[in-house]
């Protein structure tokens, strides 16, 4: 016996991928049940939505199951919520509803309403930055079944961005054609390394995260792109990135974010993140680490001795050491 | 007065150079005499001095009498017959070489010698030295060609082997002391002070004996350590420092600059109108350029060299600090130790008594290192945020760097 689907089912968030992805999962499961099942899809933005509402919602003359998809549930009026409570309180055999809200403040009382009623919610929130990225890329890899350390995670967010449906494409292709388990870095690097384009301020980012194999590795994926030019780059980014951590590292505690964003010369937003990579660093690494960077840009400049002359693969060499000195 | 007055404490190079000058005027000249010269020194020992009054006792047909109107328009920088050329730039260019070399065949005007002085003469590239070096091999007979470097390994060996070497020697305190008071006309305390914190540095003396300005940039520099205190501020300090060179560097080429952008447009005719005007347009862009280019060169050269001055400040205060270490603050018959910044004893005295011999000699390496970083081209601000480190905490370094690759590239 097949399982059968939630009667109603509320998906939030702005997130088109994930909302697609519930509507897909929800029909699928309708077929399985039933093979003959029509779709409906009801903008809730339309004028008149209520009537459409009702009308799908109302017993087929010949009983087909059907999937009713409301979008954009945030521009319900008062009769499309009526139609739709009805709806959903004494629901037609085989008939599943599915109401996808933007989560945002636009149309608040809505989605409080329809989540009284749901059977199940879905998750819908914007993952562009930060640890939705990194939940996500989880998530997905183990919808295909598949295993990825930390590392080729992030590895892999930071080859291909934080778009979902970057992501979502990327993981299924790495998972169709991964032939073991998992997905390592050099799958990783094998697919997206060549397509890439790395920045020092990613490279810093890394660093300060104390990410160093990540760092090491988009570093030499940027090297082999960019070539040796990547040096002097690179130094300031990991010089600007450390000046900004010692801001937010030693400021005075309880300072708002607003004077740290001035203080640091960062954007506000850019806080957060500092004060998470602050916590990989203490004062005395700081302290080393601005050592080793002017150390490093002497190299890059072609070494701090009268009559030193590093070539570029000297150069390069140095940057890898100094950048695996700096994020152990 | 002589045109020898400004050269100070330089007994042995100074006999060299009247001997060539009173050989120059003879008919033939005497051996003493020679058609290239090479003069060496350290900074502010007085290189350019010696080469300008060396210049103006060659084009005195009384041997530098520093009278007569050859002697001053020589030591006033208006002798036609002596080009003196400084470098603004990082380095030479072949093309000023070949501008120089162009110089050299023109016949003297008045006297009877045509001299080129190239001061800076490290800075020439190694192609700007084999132009120069064909000129210098094969001279017509009244060019006098007198370069100046830190030191004879500046210059190509095959230039310096072509050049009499006449080395200048760091000169004593007292003898700068001396020459602010009698040449100058300074009280004695102000000639004792300022020769003794320029540290050998003639000009550098002048200038903290005259300016104000100079004197107040001095005691910023030498409250440095005492503002380093966490990260943070050690950080702060540095970045204080960097952009108040870079401030000074700019206030002092600024005018400069923009008269001589002024001078450029209307050498081009700026607004002129007709014919030509839009080539002549792109040609002013590009002269433009090129100005713009070596004002910003210049710039830089200048806020380095500003904070090398800075640096060599901390280095004297430093030296003071670790000379109380070694040899107590009360020299023989109980009288003070003499010290570079005898106006800051008190603080130094302190921080001679709150660190070690061994913190003092860490603090030293550091600042060496900081000038080497400048000299390298590594970004000031960097430079001097390392530098403040390292003063704050002068054993990190080895501690934490000891034994690694990094410490050793
Ligand atoms: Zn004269």
């Amino acid at each position: 016996m097949t399982a059968q689907p939630p009667t109603f089912t509320l998906v939030v968030g702005p997130e088109e991928l994930l909302v697609e992805r519930a509507i897909d999962s929800l029909t699928q499961a309708a077929l399985k049940v039933d093979p003959t099942a029509e779709v409906h899809t009801v903008d809730a933005a339309d004028s008149g939505a209520a009537g459409l509402i009702a009308e799908a919602c109302s017993p087929s003359l010949f009983g087909t199951p059907a999937v009713v998809i409301i979008t954009h549930a945030e521009s319900l009026d008062d009769a499309g919520l009526a139609q739709l409570e009805q709806a959903i309180a004494n629901p037609p055999v085989d008939t599943w509803i599915l109401a996808a809200h933007e989560g945002r403040v636009k149309g608040k009382k809505y989605q409080t309403a329809l989540a009284k009623l749901a059977d199940e919610q879905i998750d819908a929130a914007a993952i562009k930055k930060g640890r939705a990225v990194n939940d996500f890329v989880a998530a997905e890899v183990k919808r295909h079944r598949k295993k990825m350390d930390g590392q080729a995670q992030t590895l892999f967010v930071a080859a291909v961005g934080s778009d979902a449906r970057t992501l979502s494409a990327g993981l299924a292709q790495l998972a169709s054609d991964v032939e073991g388990d998992e997905i390592t870095e050099a799958d990783v690097t094998r697919y997206f390394g060549g397509a890439t384009d790395v920045t020092s301020y990613q490279i810093a980012d890394a660093v300060m995260a104390r990410r160093g194999k990540e760092a090491l590795h988009m570093l030499r994926m940027a090297e082999s792109v960019a070539g040796p030019t990547l040096g002097p780059p690179t130094v300031s980014a990991l010089v600007f990135a450390m000046r900004q951590l010692v801001a937010v590292a030693t400021a005075p505690p309880g300072m708002s974010e607003r004077d740290l964003a001035v203080e640091a010369k960062v954007p506000p937003w850019k806080i957060r993140t500092l004060k998470q990579q602050s916590r990989h660093w203490n004062q005395k690494q700081c302290a080393v680490a601005m050592l080793v960077l002017a150390d490093l840009d002497a190299a890059m400049k072609g070494g701090l001795n009268i009559g030193d002359q590093l070539v570029p693969e000297q150069k390069a060499l140095v940057l890898e050491q100094s950048v695996v000195k700096l994020s152990n | 007065m002589t045109v020898w007055d400004s050269l100070i404490g330089q007994e042995k190079p100074l006999q060299e150079f009247k001997d060539a000058a009173v050989a120059a005027a003879q008919t033939p000249a005497g051996p003493e005499m020679t058609h290239a010269w090479l003069v060496t020194g350290p900074p502010g020992s007085g290189r350019s001095v010696a080469a300008r009054s060396f210049a103006a006792a060659l084009v005195c047909p009384d041997a530098g009498c520093g009278e007569c109107v050859d002697c001053q328009d020589a030591l006033a920088g208006r002798h036609p017959d002596i080009e003196m050329v400084t470098p603004e730039g990082v380095s030479y260019k072949t093309a000023d070489a070949r501008e120089l070399v162009t110089k050299a065949s023109i016949a003297p005007l008045r006297a009877k010698w045509h001299i080129l002085v190239v001061e800076d003469a490290d800075r020439l590239t190694e192609t700007a030295n084999n132009v120069l070096l064909k000129a210098i091999e094969e001279p017509s007979s009244s060019i006098v060609w007198i370069l100046c470097t830190p030191s004879a390994e500046d210059v190509l060996p095959t230039v310096r082997s072509r050049c009499r070497l006449v080395r200048l020697t760091t000169p004593e305190t007292q003898a700068i002391a001396d020459y602010l008071a009698t040449v100058e006309g300074l009280d004695e305390a102000t000639a004792v002070f300022a020769a003794q914190a320029a540290q050998g540095h003639v000009g550098r003396a002048r200038a903290l004996a005259l300016d104000a300005g100079v004197r107040e940039r001095r005691n910023k520099v030498l409250r440095f350590p005492s503002e380093l205190g966490d990260l943070g501020s050690c950080l702060r300090a540095a970045q204080d420092l960097a952009e108040t060179a870079k401030a000074d560097a700019v206030a002092a080429t600024e005018s400069q600059d923009q008269k001589e952008l002024a001078d450029l447009a209307q050498a081009w005719g700026e607004g002129a109108e007709g014919r030509g005007v839009r080539g002549g347009a792109r040609g002013l862009k590009s002269a433009q350029k090129e100005l713009e280019d070596r004002q910003k060169s210049r710039r830089n050269r200048m806020e380095r060299d500003e904070l090398d001055r800075a640096l060599l400040d901390l280095l004297g205060y430093y030296r003071d600090v670790i000379r109380i270490q070694v040899e107590g603050s009360e020299g023989a018959e109980g009288s003070t130790t003499e010290l570079i910044n005898g106006e800051h004893r008190v603080e130094i005295e302190h921080a001679a008594r709150t660190s070690t011999p061994g913190d003092t000699l860490g603090r030293i390496e550091a600042i060496e290192r900081a000038r080497q970083a400048l000299i390298a081209n590594v970004a000031p601000q960097l430079a001097l945020e390392a530098l403040a480190i390292e003063l704050r905490s002068p054993h990190l370094r080895a501690n934490e760097l000891h034994n690694s690759e990094l410490a050793a590239t």
